[in-house]
């Protein structure tokens, strides 16, 4: 029996020290893209950051954040959620058949206001669009239903997919944008309920695909045509779509580690269709396409389209026979974005989760576009921060 | 630094123990003193401002008893010790932890509008300084020797598996050990064995109930839903446990690799059958403290029943108060002192004639709610917390994909909340096949833990806080 013992104390000090060893000479990584974001730098010395415990809180990241095959480890760690202990969510992601979706805790809805929370919205919305048809420009607000709720009913026996909640803030806000005289559009109601609403969306990230984004592109031209047409609308046959070669990392799908069952390839459409363009970043000129296309070999994200969030971009394609257009909204816009640069002569687009330099009145004040568009998905139709609290 | 975290178990914790053994065992002051710088150095990482606090209060603890010892039988000399004890413990308790919510409550009180100090709590102070108490006391009593040597008042005080999470280690306990004790493979074995347990309870448990309880406890109560609500209850009444037992695993087993035999702080409260017994297998360091220095001391049950219930209340409203500057513990404590007097006058006699299952679940189900009164700090949200508990309300689908979610966690949670899964492995014959599959238990606890620490962002102590 002593053996035994001995052994595997000597097997622990064993594996401690390989482990710490192969930590160490382990190659630096600096992103996980698997969470997304920057790992951990070792911490500066100071007496001031060691006084002030900065300094080891730094040791304490840095040496959770580089351990040994760190990325494999969380892989491995998924790999016994969801094999072993055969659980249908990891990591927050719920497998539900032939997508993905997010893993929602229960609440009990049945009692909630949603028309406190809609009227105060839909308030700020018509003061809005008074203030921007004050400046003669149209106004219109385009609502897209986020993926979770148009895939609601995919969710498996038991999940939460808080639909419930989601239809009852899509009413409520859709009678009181009504009532108050805010010129809306909901995509949902012109997609065929009969479609599998995959067409539209994505399986593995949150967002709709370029069909979902095209649906949006051509309601908010139809909706434009009247005062500001006539602009060339791009039809969907003639987008020249494909698929890219690359796997599509999507939100949902990143987060299983290459685990998940389910694969996507993203689509986009043939950047040739569109019109010669200059392009701004937050007002600095740049190369940067419209579609931001990856190597061959490498992963796609959503941020091919428009290089992703940008706190303001404005294009210029030097029609000046076209309307202009200000798209306002988060990562929803931008795939929208890049189909109307081939409607129209100038697209700006502005993110208020990023851009903090003057108000949304205040920016139409100095740059006059002929159309404003506010695009919000339903998970945000009441929440009044950043693009929700516009002024 | 936690014990689940790779800065302790990759670098912190192989360096204490290559440090240590290296010292030849012949050398008892030498390995004590890699110890103490260690254990010092330890809560350094973690508190840099607050190690001075600490060592301010060793050194008062330690003059204060060796006044006391000088004093002979002169005793005014030995009340001055004490009192230089206690008022330098439990100042600095007031001060960084009570001060800001004590002054709170006078200005919301009285619109005082008095100057609230912005102090940051150093990590572990309801510990060390409990513990420094208890070394004076003890002497004050002649339980224990004076120790005339610093180094060991420091040492007894600040020995890092107990410092910032307890158990509250009585110098009795350690005193003989801390100048002679024989570390031996078996208790290196031993100890492992306990950490590596212990580890496994907080990373595969603790945590995994605490994110169900964390997300439910985080919803407007009024929208949660009855079986939501409970199952947040029980999410939270199951991490706790594992949490602070993992915890205590985790530093007893640290002690006896070091050849410390700590007291053990649990026993197996959710079968207890009584309110009474549950406080008897919960956090016992902490209860027997209470018991020896405070109960005992204000006359206990030797005066009457008016004066036991007196000193009942103040028990429990300190015991409510040593977990936190918040009006919930204070709750917490008074509901505890209303069960176990309703226990004494009258229900514990009746409970004893029940089948034990009666009182079992009986206590079970007070000590959920009790945990409810402790989870919500923010006293706006305990009423409808609980008015959502018993309001019958809402859907059984979200508990149920819970626990499709985490069936082992739940099976090996439940059954490790009972003394069955022990006698199971004490079933086990005295054989090396035996040994070796307990060892592959143990290396494949270790291996998911390590994946657990890696793979998930959810890995805090709740007894931390306090």
């Amino acid at each position: 029996m002593k053996w035994i013992k001995r052994g595997f104390l000597l097997l622990i000090v064993l594996l401690t020290a390989l482990f710490l060893l192969l930590s160490l000479r382990d190659r630096r990584q600096e992103l996980s893209v698997y969470e997304n974001r920057r790992l951990a730098s070792h911490p500066d010395f100071s007496v001031r950051s060691v006084w002030d415990g900065s300094y080891f809180r730094g040791w304490d990241d840095y040496f959770s954040d580089h351990v040994y095959r760190r990325d494999d480890q969380m892989r491995a760690y998924q790999w016994f959620q969801l094999k072993v202990k055969r659980a249908v969510a990891a990591n927050e992601v719920v497998i539900a058949g032939d997508c993905l979706l997010p893993y929602q805790t229960y609440m009990d809805f049945s009692r909630f206001d949603y028309d406190a929370q809609s009227a105060p919205a839909a308030a700020r919305l018509i003061a809005l669009q008074n203030k921007v048809e004050g400046q003669h420009t149209q106004f219109l607000f385009l609502g897209v239903d986020e993926q979770r709720t148009a895939l609601a009913d995919r969710y498996p026996a038991h999940f939460y997919s808080k639909s419930d909640y989601y239809e009852g803030v899509n009413e409520s806000f859709r009678n009181a944008c009504r009532q108050a005289g805010v010129h809306t559009l909901f995509v949902r109601d012109y997609l065929d309920p009969e479609t599998d609403p995959l067409t539209w969306y994505s399986a593995v990230d949150h967002h709709f695909n370029l069909r979902g984004a095209y649906q949006c592109y051509r309601l908010i031209c139809e909706a434009l045509w009247a005062q500001n047409g006539p602009f060339p609308i791009i039809e969907e046959a003639d987008l020249g779509e494909y698929e890219l070669p690359g796997e599509f990392y999507g939100s949902y799908n990143r987060k299983l580690y290459d685990l998940s069952p389910i694969h996507e390839r993203l689509t986009v459409f043939d950047q040739s269709v569109l019109p010669p363009y200059e392009r701004w970043d937050n007002g600095e000129r740049t190369d940067a396409p419209i579609l931001d296309l990856p190597e061959e070999d490498e992963k796609v994200q959503y941020t091919v389209y428009m290089g992703g969030d940008k706190g303001e971009t404005v294009i210029q394609t030097n029609r000046p026979e076209l309307p202009s257009i200000l798209i306002v909204g988060d990562s929803f816009t931008n795939p929208i974005e890049a189909l109307c640069v081939y409607s129209f002569n100038e697209v700006r687009s502005l993110d208020f989760r990023h851009y903090h330099e003057m108000s949304l009145t205040e920016y139409l004040s100095l740059h006059h576009v002929d159309a404003v568009v506010v695009i919000r998905d339903n998970l945000n139709y009441t929440y009044h921060e950043a693009n929700g609290a516009l002024e | 630094m936690v014990f689940s975290s790779f800065s302790f178990l990759m670098v912190f914790f192989p360096a204490v123990c290559l440090f240590y053994f290296l010292v030849p065992q012949r050398f008892r002051t030498a390995r004590n003193l890699v110890l103490l710088a260690f254990s010092l150095f330890f809560y350094f990482w973690g508190e840099s401002k607050g190690v001075l606090i600490m060592l301010a209060v060793i050194l008062v603890s330690y003059l204060s008893a060796l006044l006391i010892g000088k004093a002979g039988g002169k005793k005014s000399l030995r009340r001055l010790g004490l009192g230089l004890e206690l008022l330098a413990c439990l100042g600095v308790l007031v001060y960084f932890k009570y001060a800001g919510w004590l002054l709170g409550a006078v200005n919301s009180l009285l619109d005082a509008g008095l100057p609230i100090p912005q102090v940051v709590m150093p990590i572990g102070i309801s510990f060390f300084t409990f513990q420094s108490m208890s070394y004076v006391f003890d002497v004050y009593k002649g339980k224990v020797p004076v120790q005339r040597n610093l180094l060991y008042v420091a040492f007894y005080v600040s020995l890092f598996p107990q410092l910032v999470a307890g158990p509250i280690v009585r110098y009795e306990t350690i005193a003989a050990e801390i100048v002679a004790r024989k570390e031996t493979a078996e208790d290196v074995y031993a100890g492992l064995q306990r950490f590596i347990m212990g580890l496994g309870k907080k990373l595969l448990l603790a945590d995994v109930f605490g994110r169900e309880a964390e997300a439910i406890f985080a919803v407007d109560a009024s929208l949660q839903g009855t079986p939501t609500a409970w199952l947040g209850a029980i999410a939270f009444t199951l991490q706790i446990y594992f949490d602070f037992s993992g915890y205590s695993d985790m530093a007893i087993g640290m002690g006896r690799m070091f050849g410390f035999h700590f007291l053990e702080n649990f026993n197996y409260p959710y079968i207890a059958r009584s309110v009474t017994d549950f406080w008897r297998r919960w956090h016992i360091s902490l209860s027997s403290w209470f018991r020896d220095y405070v109960y005992i001391p204000l006359g206990g049950n030797r005066r009457g029943l008016p004066r036991q219930i007196l000193n009942l209340l103040i028990v429990w409203a300190l015991t409510g108060l040593w977990h936190g500057a918040s009006w919930n513990f204070v709750l917490w404590g008074i509901y505890y002192f209303l069960l176990l007097v309703l226990e004494k006058l009258l229900l514990g006699k009746l409970l004893k004639k029940l089948p034990a299952i009666v009182g079992q679940v009986y206590t079970l189900l007070a000590v959920i709610l009790g945990w409810v009164l402790f989870n919500c700090t923010d006293p706006l949200l305990l009423g409808p917390y609980l008015r959502e508990l018993f309001a019958f309300r809402g859907s059984f689908d979200y508990v149920l994909a819970t626990l499709r979610q985490n069936i082992p966690e739940f099976v090996f949670g439940l059954a490790l909340c009972t003394p069955l899964p022990l006698k199971l492995f004490r079933l086990a014959p005295d054989k090396p096949w035996a040994e070796l599959l307990r060892c592959l238990w143990l290396l494949v606890v270790l291996v998911l833990s390590v994946l657990t620490l890696t793979g998930s962002s959810f890995n805090a102590f709740i007894y931390f806080r306090f």
